[in-house]
């Protein structure tokens, strides 16, 4: 199975270093899409088959707190794993997301070991449950 | 909140982005020389906190820590380097203010490149660092 992943982050950089530690991953990927905020994003998954969704939380237009809730309250859209990644540690914020439904939370700076290492663990349930 | 705990936060959040994401190690200075040709990012922050984050680096750093984020060898665009400074500017700022108080709420507003004349009122607690090709300074004023 090869997946398809979306990044949702209003800096370029940060998507760039994204989609770099995915495509030097190893994991079977067949397409990584971008949006520069959760309104975008969600565009993209209305038209767009996705399975696993990396998603920043500060973002211009709809921050990916409100992106997340819409998500879960779509009924198309809510099964997608959703991975935030954030530099906010704290610990409501965490525990918000989280409620929310997101499937993992990874704090900004990251090893690209542990991105990576996030990724498997949400992507492996979505094979599961495949 | 303790003057001291901020100012061991900035040196420690400002350490520990460069080292994880641009695999840099930054030795601490007493401040940027002057006369260097300098970027300059600021972001503002909400919510429990409220306050200016700033960003100062060398030209030639900034380009060397952009094009190690970015992985690229070829010749690294204006926009990817505005870029990547914002994006330091944003990961300092939020690991700063989490490691402050983790139980804090916090709302970091998009990081911004601003030009060398602008304004910065109040007190402000600065570290600043010697890293790869030139040297970077962090600074944050609580209003």
């Amino acid at each position: 199975m090869s997946y398809r992943i979306l990044i949702v982050d209003d800096s370029p950089g940060m998507r760039a270093v994204l989609r770099r530690v995915i495509d030097l991953s190893g994991l079977p990927v067949a397409s990584c899409l971008t949006a520069c905020h959760g309104l975008s994003a969600l565009a993209v998954l209305r038209n767009e088959p996705i399975d696993l969704i990396l998603t920043d939380i500060n973002m211009p237009e709809m921050n990916g707190e409100d992106f997340v809730a819409e998500l879960k309250k779509d009924s198309a859209l809510s099964e997608i794993p959703v991975l935030v990644i954030s530099t906010d540690a704290t610990s409501n914020r965490m525990q918000r997301m989280l409620e929310l439904g997101a499937a993992g939370y990874v704090i900004k700076p990251f090893q690209p070991e542990t991105l990576r290492s996030e990724v498997e663990r949400v992507l492996g349930g979505v094979h599961a449950n495949g | 909140m303790l003057t001291a705990d901020v100012d061991r936060a900035l040196s420690k959040c400002a350490g520990r982005v460069l080292e994880t994401m641009c695999y840099s190690d930054p030795l601490p200075i007493t401040g940027l020389e002057e006369g260097q040709s300098l970027l300059h990012a600021e972001l503002h922050f909400h919510g429990t906190y409220s306050g200016v984050f700033h960003l100062d680096i060398t030209e030639d750093a900034g380009k060397s820590l952009a094009s190690t984020f970015l992985g690229c060898d070829d010749d690294l665009q204006e926009d990817q380097l505005g870029s990547v400074i914002c994006e330091l500017t944003n990961m300092i700022c939020g690991s700063m203010l989490s490691t402050l108080d983790a139980q804090a709420d916090i709302h970091l507003d998009a990081p911004t490149l601003v030009g060398e004349d602008a304004p910065r009122t109040g007190e402000v607690l600065s570290r600043a660092f010697e890293i790869d090709n030139g040297q970077m300074a962090v600074a944050i004023r609580f209003n």
